[in-house]
């Protein structure tokens, strides 16, 4: 099994350069803890792009990075030093359905190509030009050089866990940042085009092992004790190194099926547990320590990037009654976290 | 139509990013290979009289043309 799948023949001029766009990628996203099968050169048969990307098997699960020759029809691998198709218009259902698709590649995202066709079977999305693609072909010029960090920056936000508007607005920056430095940036740029299935759309939430993955960033809400006040607690990542992260902290978690929890290096004591869908994350939090001894809960919703609060709603309630005259709280109302709140003195 | 105004930009062009002008690309789908400077002679021999544009150069040229007008 493979979380990302790299196809990238060598076998003329063009595919030289393909070839190099996506030379390193697989160590460095191996780096980020993901599993990746690389198809390089002569491993980019039919046969083997087959194996890896077929239903019902699913070899591959969220993800197939492609650097090739396409066609309106076809994408091609290799096969006896020739350019070959190994994903049509016939067999992309059973290829793609379920998974993420970025070829770097000519003409696949044309109206009614391979592309297209991909997205109407199943495919979650579809990156790719909808007219023949230029490339360098030196790969030690500094321009090439800055053409596979353009090609890696959307490669790298979906890896990351953000979601595929997020990887295109990068790669489209990208681009637009050197268009004045070749004519190349702004011809590939000019061809750009995403297809997909929905809108809010990770490699973690959407895939063929039913998006129930923690990985990736989420926004959450947070609601402490005494309840019925949700508060934004800003974007929280889970990394695949088993690590997580927010604005104020970190620590680690776990996840089992779709049942995750995680701890708080910054806040000992402190639990959050809760149950992953497609469509978000909803559980339970609380400090297992006697003092303090605060709950809540929570929910979260896959996010790109939201403001980072102020405060910590993470560890402890922003949340405090505001008195009225007759000492009842004001609806809505919230306060700053006071200094003497027991889940700051935590920290 | 290509004419001078288009050399003249390009020619301002190449002189100012001389190491970008030289880089090859190559289009990936006819495996041809161009550079700014290579496509810039062509345009100048061809505005000449000297040479006749292929069709491709052609299509080349008018995409050179787009993008140098949008800088």
């Amino acid at each position: 099994m493979a979380d990302i799948l790299l196809i990238r023949n060598n076998c003329d001029a063009a595919t030289f350069g393909t070839y190099h766009i996506g030379e390193g990628l697989a160590t460095f996203l191996q780096g980020k803890g993901h599993t990746v099968v690389e198809l390089a050169d002569v491993a980019a048969s039919p046969a083997n792009v087959q194996y890896w990307l077929a239903a019902p098997t699913n070899r591959t699960t969220k993800l197939a990075l492609c650097f090739d020759h396409g066609s309106i029809t076809a994408f091609y691998g290799e096969l006896n030093n020739q350019a070959t198709p190994v994903i049509t218009t016939a067999n992309v259902e059973s290829l793609c359905k379920g998974l993420h698709i970025y070829t770097f590649a000519c003409s696949t995202c044309a109206s009614g190509g391979v592309g297209e066709t991909a997205i109407a079977k199943g495919a979650y999305s579809w990156l790719g030009y909808t007219e023949p693609v230029y490339v360098f072909t030196d790969p030690n010029s500094a321009l090439f050089k800055i053409l596979k960090e353009v090609i890696w920056s959307f490669v790298i936000r979906l890896a990351d866990g953000f979601s595929l508007e997020t990887a295109e607005q990068a790669l489209r920056e990208a681009y637009s940042a050197h268009s004045a430095d070749n004519p190349l940036f702004s011809y590939n740029l000019a061809r750009l085009l995403l297809r997909k299935q929905a809108a809010g759309m990770t490699i973690h939430s959407h895939n063929r092992l039913g998006g129930k993955s923690l990985i990736g960033t989420w926004g959450g809400m947070v609601d402490w004790e005494p309840f019925d006040r949700f508060v934004s607690a800003g974007t929280w990542t889970f990394r695949n190194d088993g690590t997580w992260s927010y604005a104020n902290g970190g620590g680690r978690w776990i996840q089992i099926d779709d049942t995750a929890i995680w701890t708080f290096s910054n806040a000992p004591g402190l639990v959050y547990t809760g149950t992953v869908s497609t469509s978000g994350l909803k559980g339970v939090m609380g400090y297992t320590t006697a003092s303090p001894s605060l709950k809540g809960r929570f929910t979260a919703t896959r996010a790109a990037a939201l403001a980072a609060p102020a405060l910590d709603p993470l560890i402890g309630p922003t949340a405090a009654p505001m008195p009225h005259g007759n000492g009842s709280a004001a609806d809505g109302a919230l306060l700053p976290q006071p200094l003497t709140m027991p889940a700051l003195q935590m920290v | 139509m290509f004419d001078e105004q288009l050399i003249k930009k390009l020619e301002d062009w190449v002189q100012a990013n001389p190491e970008s002008a030289d880089t090859p690309f190559l289009n990936v789908s006819t495996g041809e290979e161009y550079t700014v400077r290579s496509l810039l002679g062509s345009l100048q021999a061809s505005l000449a009289g000297r040479a006749v544009l292929s069709e491709t150069a052609q299509a080349e040229l008018n995409k050179l043309q787009t993008w140098v007008g949008a800088l």
